[in-house]
């Protein structure tokens, strides 16, 4: 019949295989999703796995392994240790910005450390641990933000800390254990 | 009888790997990953204006960050890809928020959600300030991203269903499976547990002293804490920290019974943090995170609805229906 239709004729040479093809294809799609189902679970382990192993204490153990889980965490950013707060600083830390100006005048640009941010404190914190290198070029990059007539002549991040006494010593002694250190790092124009 | 014997060895071995391809697989309501995912985009799209003056300060010239910084990161970066000049920095950062929003009305989800993840990524690449909260929204981005590969977070909630139906007449399946949330709660488990493992190799934390030093830190509390020396409650918050990330959490929040609780329980947790301390993004991050473990319809209308009876515009309705 010239109907545009394919219909499978019963008396065509190979009906059983096409019919056996046709009942078996469901249970092949099921196997093979049961398959893929199994590789996933066990992708899914591994990934677990893998951000276990990278929030662990760095050892021995971890640095046999690391090299073949390293790269998944690292790759996807999922790379962090999650040891907020494990080691609290031990000394009462202040952080200041300055910037002196030719007439001899100093300013924050980013407002006081209780003024900016909590972000800018912390990138204050960084910057401070950071090479001389890196930091100068902070300063660098923020006196170029300043037009240029009102360019200052020196930028000067300022550290105050002042050790704490250990817990089990206050308040006999008294919450600090020593004087007040000022560090600065600071760059001249 | 050794047939036997094999057939029970594997069948020991066999049978938590089934309970855990259950646990990855199970059918699930759709409606707890569209919500996770409309609150991601929302609060992104918050995140990313705040981050702006440290992206301009690192990106746009003159950028703290050159090409020589980025030699030896792990791929993928973005950023390394487009020009140094303004423009190019300007025009990716309103690619960002665009894919914020994009993925918040869940429009082309799929793009949306991974140019997300590998924009984070390359805003992320500098080292000097960005903490572990910027750490935990890099991962949802990226756990979202293969969600909405595999098309879960968008079948419901989004515009790219409501065009679907459109075309073809039928509304898609409510039904997804569980492991796109199941990463989420995995993950938030793993941090709260590791975070507090490593706190208990200091020594401060495992003698109950470990908050005196940090409210004893000027810069970063909100108010003067240095008055909170007794011994007393300086212990009782140290050892709450250590119970609730070591033990409450990440081992009740698995049971329906008191997961309510263990999430209340962190709720006020993170908001004690986020009034007294000034740690940014995390406290937020952490409970929005908390939207995966919400994981029932009845549990997210009940939700809905206790905010809703709280807006003064529902309770005078209310009010009035009342009268009437």
């Amino acid at each position: 019949m010239a109907d545009g239709n394919t219909r499978v004729d019963p008396s065509s040479p190979t009906p059983g295989l096409a019919r056996k093809a046709e009942r078996q294809a469901p249970v092949h799609r099921r196997r093979l999703e049961r398959w893929l189902r199994g590789l996933a679970a066990a992708g899914f382990a591994l990934h677990f796995m893998a951000l276990a192993l990278n929030s662990l204490p760095n050892s021995r153990f971890i640095a046999t392994l690391y090299p073949y889980y390293g790269f998944y965490p690292s790759h996807t950013g999922q790379n962090q240790a999650w040891m907020m707060y494990a080691f609290p600083d031990r000394h009462a830390t202040e952080y200041e910005l300055q910037a002196r100006f030719p007439d001899g005048h100093w300013e924050h640009p980013w407002g006081t450390s209780h003024q900016m941010s909590a972000r800018k404190v912390y990138f204050l914190e960084a910057t401070f641990g950071a090479t001389r290198g890196e930091a100068g070029r902070f300063f660098e990059a923020l006196r170029a933000r300043y037009p240029e007539q009102r360019r200052p002549i020196e930028i000067r991040l300022r550290q105050t800390s002042r050790p704490l006494n250990a817990f089990s010593d206050v308040p006999a002694r008294g919450i600090f254990a020593g004087e007040e250190q000022v560090r600065d790092l600071n760059r001249i124009w | 009888m050794v047939s036997a014997f094999a057939s029970r060895v594997a069948a020991f071995f066999l049978r938590p790997f089934a309970a855990w391809e259950r646990f990855l697989f199970e059918e699930c309501d759709a409606l707890p990953l569209a919500v996770l995912r409309i609150a991601l985009g929302a609060y992104l799209l918050f995140y990313f204006a705040a981050l702006y003056p440290l992206i301009e300060l690192h990106f746009f010239p003159p950028a703290l960050l050159g090409a020589q910084d980025w030699a030896g990161f792990p791929a993928p970066l973005l950023i390394r890809y487009v020009g140094s000049g303004l423009a190019p920095r300007l025009a990716l950062y309103g690619l960002t928020l665009l894919a914020c929003v994009a993925l918040m009305l869940g429009v082309q989800t799929r793009l949306a959600a991974s140019l997300l993840w590998l924009l984070d990524r390359s805003w992320l690449s500098f080292n000097a300030g960005h903490n572990s909260g910027d750490n935990v929204l890099l991962i949802s981005t990226f756990l979202m991203a293969v969600a909405a590969l595999f098309g879960h977070p968008q079948r419901v909630l989004s515009l790219d269903a409501w065009f679907r139906t459109r075309e073809t007449g039928r509304s898609p399946r409510p039904r997804v499976p569980a492991w796109p949330l199941r990463s989420f709660q995995v993950q938030l488990v793993l941090i709260y547990f590791f975070t507090g493992v490593h706190k208990l190799s200091n020594p401060d934390w495992y003698n109950g002293e470990a908050l005196f030093y940090v409210f004893q830190q000027p810069v970063w509390s909100r108010f003067d804490l240095t008055w909170l020396t007794g011994p007393v409650p300086i212990a009782s918050i140290t050892y709450g920290t250590l119970l609730f990330e070591v033990l409450l959490f990440p081992a009740l929040v698995w049971v329906p019974a008191a997961r309510a609780y263990v999430l209340l329980a962190g709720v006020l947790f993170h908001l004690g943090i986020l009034l007294t301390m000034r740690v940014f993004v995390f406290s937020e991050a952490m409970v929005l995170s908390y939207l995966c473990f919400v994981n029932s319809r009845p549990a997210l209308v009940s939700i809905a609805r206790s905010v809703l009876r709280r807006m003064p515009r529902h309770r005078i309705a209310r009010e009035r229906a009342r009268r009437a």
